[in-house]
Parts: structure tokens; sequence; C-alpha cells
């Protein structure tokens, strides 16, 4: 019996680890085969230079920096709504059917697809509020897909907070708002910031939503302002890799390992908050 | 001349949903005493302790009936602000909560919650506190050291330190020696005495024990109803109702 038991452990135990290992395959191959074919073509100049003769030569310069206005972009439409949310749902909200009516729509707007809220950012901030193709259309429609993501983790992030310092926090006479800004926030901040991030990765990824709301096909200058078009990387990847005829395959793998690099940078960032956080947190 | 009143119960009844935790309860609780309220579990002590600062207002099922008196004035009118009224009526929890803060950052949580505390106050007001919960010898060194890092005891006493930094009129304490050994018990019960000169305390003892050491009234609460109260002497030794016999001489609790 015992030696049944402890050869059941040891099957199930390396089918676990095989199938934690598998879920690194994937990721290495992807990394390894995009690094090898587009590593050749990143050099300064690819970065910092605009693209010439049909995209095919030159750099991406614009579409890395419209990508970096539409994070920023979101970032500032979609953190200060989705924390406020995510601090309303779970310390003020009452149970009642209109909350309840809340937590239902941001789950299901979690599952919008993307492109959904391209056709919809299109409608109402291009069409409607007539901001036309513009950072800043492109940057509200994905601060709204970003919202739902946002929100659900600041909830989750502020309920793994231990009740009895609400109650505390009352009995010594702090208001709700008092005990969320010195104890709960503070306890909660990690789990947020790992939830921006994930959801602003995200959207800087995203090609749908920008398609019809702020992505240009080729527009070789670089935006002045919230209301100018710009390039992106997701779509301008999209662009040269079935649309131009005769494109260097090396540009198309450069162009993934530029946007690779700027959405792990992201992941490397929001480590190293939670580690700054966890650390200056001794308890 | 006997202490004047702080606290009047007056037909104070509390439900859960549709049980009742408290049934028309009067009590008057003395001006510089302390009171001690015994009885079994689940009679209501907690409940009347959580309704004298309304911390009772968090439980959204539970509904009060009747009036609670401070001063003279029912802690429910309009015009008195609940932050107020729990800094004035501070309470002591069974199990130590130290909050994620410092040692000093607990006890001044309290009055940094106020406006305009000036910190050479606070730090007055923090030494103070800690040396009334007899506690300042053991964190003097380590005023800036996480408050979890502290024993049980120390907590406890940490939050004691907390409670009297608001400089309350009022001290609550749910059993507070409950997870205690019995020197930081006798720490925390020196305190108590020595606090009952200028402030009105009730406890809920962990034991009869305690209650005869330290209470001057006593009440007896059983299933939410107060079945006796008055001096701790006479309540120990000629206990007017069979059912508090019953009760401090072991026969059930």
């Amino acid at each position: 019996m015992k030696v049944r038991r402890y050869t059941t452990q040891k099957v199930a135990f390396a089918i676990i680890t095989a199938a934690a290992v598998g879920v690194v395959i994937p990721l290495v191959l992807v990394l390894a085969y995009i690094v090898v074919q587009g590593i050749g073509v990143v050099k300064w100049e690819f970065i910092s230079a605009m693209p010439r003769g049909g995209m095919r030569e030159g750099g991406i310069l614009p579409a890395l920096v419209g990508t970096i206005w539409l994070t920023i972009g979101t970032a500032v439409t979609s953190i200060p709504l989705g924390v406020g949310g995510g601090i309303y749902l779970s310390e003020y909200a009452p149970d009642n059917s209109l909350t309840r009516t809340i937590r239902m729509a941001i789950i299901n707007l979690a599952g919008v697809p993307s492109v959904v809220y391209g056709l919809f950012g299109l409608g109402l901030f291009v069409i409607f509020l007539r901001f036309g193709m513009s950072i800043i259309a492109g940057s509200l429609t994905l601060g709204i897909m970003t919202l739902p993501v946002i929100i659900s983790t600041t909830e989750q992030a502020l309920r793994g907070v231990p009740q009895s310092f609400r109650v505390v926090n009352a009995s010594l006479g702090g208001t709700t708002w008092q005990g969320i800004r010195r104890v709960t926030l503070r306890q909660a901040i990690p789990g947020i910031m790992t939830g921006i991030i994930l959801g602003l990765e995200r959207a800087a990824g995203e090609t749908a939503p920008i398609l019809f709301t702020v992505a240009a096909f080729f527009l070789p200058r670089l935006p002045h302002s919230v209301f100018d078009q710009t390039m992106a990387l997701p779509y301008h990847l999209f662009v040269i890799s079935t649309q131009v005829p005769g494109m260097p395959i090396q540009i198309q793998y450069g162009t993934a390992l530029v946007l690779l690099v700027f959405v792990l940078t992201m992941n490397v960032l929001a480590t190293l908050i939670r580690r700054y956080y966890r650390r200056r947190r001794q308890w | 001349m006997p202490p004047a009143a702080k606290f009047l119960l007056d037909d104070v009844s509390y439900y859960y949903g549709d049980q009742a935790a408290l049934a028309h309860v009067n009590l008057e609780i003395p001006d510089r005493e302390i009171l001690a309220i015994i009885g079994p579990g689940m009679s209501g002590k907690s409940t009347l302790l959580r309704i004298l600062n309304r911390l009772s207002d968090l439980a959204t099922e539970g509904r009060l009936e009747g009036r609670v008196l401070l001063d003279g004035k029912d802690i429910h009118d309009a015009d008195i602000s609940v932050t107020d009224l729990r800094r004035r009526v501070g309470i002591v929890f069974a199990v130590p909560v130290p909050l994620p803060l410092s040692i000093w950052e607990n006890v001044a949580y309290g009055p940094q919650l106020r406006r305009g505390v000036r910190k050479e106050e606070l730090d007055s007001l923090v030494e103070r506190s800690l040396r009334a919960a007899a506690v300042w010898d053991e964190v003097k060194d380590r005023l800036q050291e996480p408050a979890v890092a502290l024993s049980g005891g120390q907590q406890q006493r940490l939050c004691l330190a907390r409670v009297l930094a608001l400089e309350p009129e009022v001290i609550l304490l749910d059993e507070p020696c409950s997870g205690l050994d019995p020197i930081s018990t006798m720490k925390v019960e020196g305190a108590l005495l020595a606090l009952k000169e200028d402030h009105c305390i009730v406890i809920v003892p962990h034991n009869v024990q305690q209650a005869s050491r330290i209470g001057d009234k006593v009440a007896f609460l059983l299933s939410g109803e107060l079945v006796e109260h008055g001096e701790a002497e006479q309540v120990f030794t000629t206990p007017q109702d069979p059912r508090t016999d019953d009760y401090i001489t072991g026969r059930f609790g």
C-alpha cells in the first residue's frame, strides 16, 4: 500500500511538473524565434528614424512614439476611473441590485471583443464627438477596454486587506476614506499596480481598437498633439506583414521584437514596483 | 455622593435580523468606575459594548431600539458625529489588531486623523499613552519598528495605548486579556485601575475572577437579558437572582 501511494505521488508530481515546464516552452520558442529573426535589423537607426522607401527601409520611430503616446493616454483615462471604481465597489458599495448590475456590467465589459471596442470608439469618439482619427480617440477607446481589468484587480486587491483593519480605523474615529487612504489602499497597492500594468500592456499590444480610431497606415512624422493621428506598433506590424508587397522579412520581425520588448519592459517595471512596495512593507 | 452616570441605557434592545441579541436593557454606567459585564457566551456582552460607541452601525443587518444617552444626550441624535463619538468612547478588542504601521504610527493614528496636530505634541501624546498602558519601557527604543513584531501581550497594551491617545472619556474593553499570560494580564489590570481615576471603564472580562478583581460594579447578562446589576461586592456575595448565583459559583457558563 505504502509503496503504491508513493508511486502514485511520484507519477502525479512528474505530470504536474511537466505541465508547468510545458507552459514555458511556447514562450521561449516565440521569444527565441522573434529575437533570432529580428535582432539583425534592430539598430539605433531602426528605432530612431522615419520609415523610407514605402516602409521597406529606414526605421519605425513614428509607430514606436505613437504606441508610447497611446499607452500614456490609456493610463490617464483608465487609471483614475478604474481605481476609483474598484475602491467604490470594494469599500463603499452596498449589496443591492444597483451594484450587482454594475458588477455584471464590468464582467461583461471584459468579455467584449476588442474589435467591437474599436467600432464603438469610431462611432462615439471619432464621429459623434468629432475627435477624428486621433490619439485622444484611440486612448479613450483603449481606456474603456482596459477599465474592467483595472476595476476588478483593484477591487480584489482591496478585498484581500483584512476587515479588522477597517473596524480598527472606524473604532479610532476614522472615516471610511481615512481608513482607505491611510491603511487599506497602501496595503493593496502592489496588487493594484499589477492590475494596472497588465491592463496597459494588453492595450499597448492591441490592434483592433486602434484600427478605426487612431492608427495611420503610413504617416512619417511625429504627432504634435492628442488630436493628431499617429502610427502605432501593432497596426504597423499588421500593415507591413500583409499590405506591403516585397517587404523584407527582417523588418517585420524587427518590429515585432521592438513591440515585444516594449511590453516586456512594462512587465519588468511592474515586478520592480511590486518588489519595492513589498520590501517597504515589512509585515 | 455616588458618581454621576456617564451612560444611560433606556430600554435598549438590539436585533440581528429577527434574532434579539439584547432585550429591554436598562442600565446606568457610572463615571470614574469600572463596570464589568459578565455572562456566558452569546449573552450580548460584545453587542452591548459595540452599541456604546456605535460600532454596531457597521453591522448592516443590525437594528437598535431604545435610547442610549451619553452625558444625557442621545448618541443617535442627528447633531452627534459618529467619528467624534468614537473618539470619546474608545474600544479595545479581544484580539489585538495592530495596524500595518509602526508602533509610533499605531498610537498616533487616532490623533493624526484630526487636522493640525503638531509632531511634538504627538510625540509626547504617544509617550504618555504608552506609559499609561504600561508598555512604554518595552517599546521606547523601537517606536519606528512594525507593531506586528511585538508579542501578543505587548500588542494588546499597544492597542490600549492607541485608544488612550484619543484621550477618550470612556474606555470599552472586550475580553482584553483573553489571549494574555498572567503577567501581561496583571499589567493591563494595573493600568485600568489607574485609568479609572479619570475615565469611565466598561469591561467584558474573560472570567468571573477578573470581574471580581477590578470591577466596582457588575452587570450580569443572560441571553440578552440584564438579570442583575449592582455593586460588585454585593453581586458576588449576596446575588439577588438565583441565576446569578448559579453563574458566579460556576454551575453553568
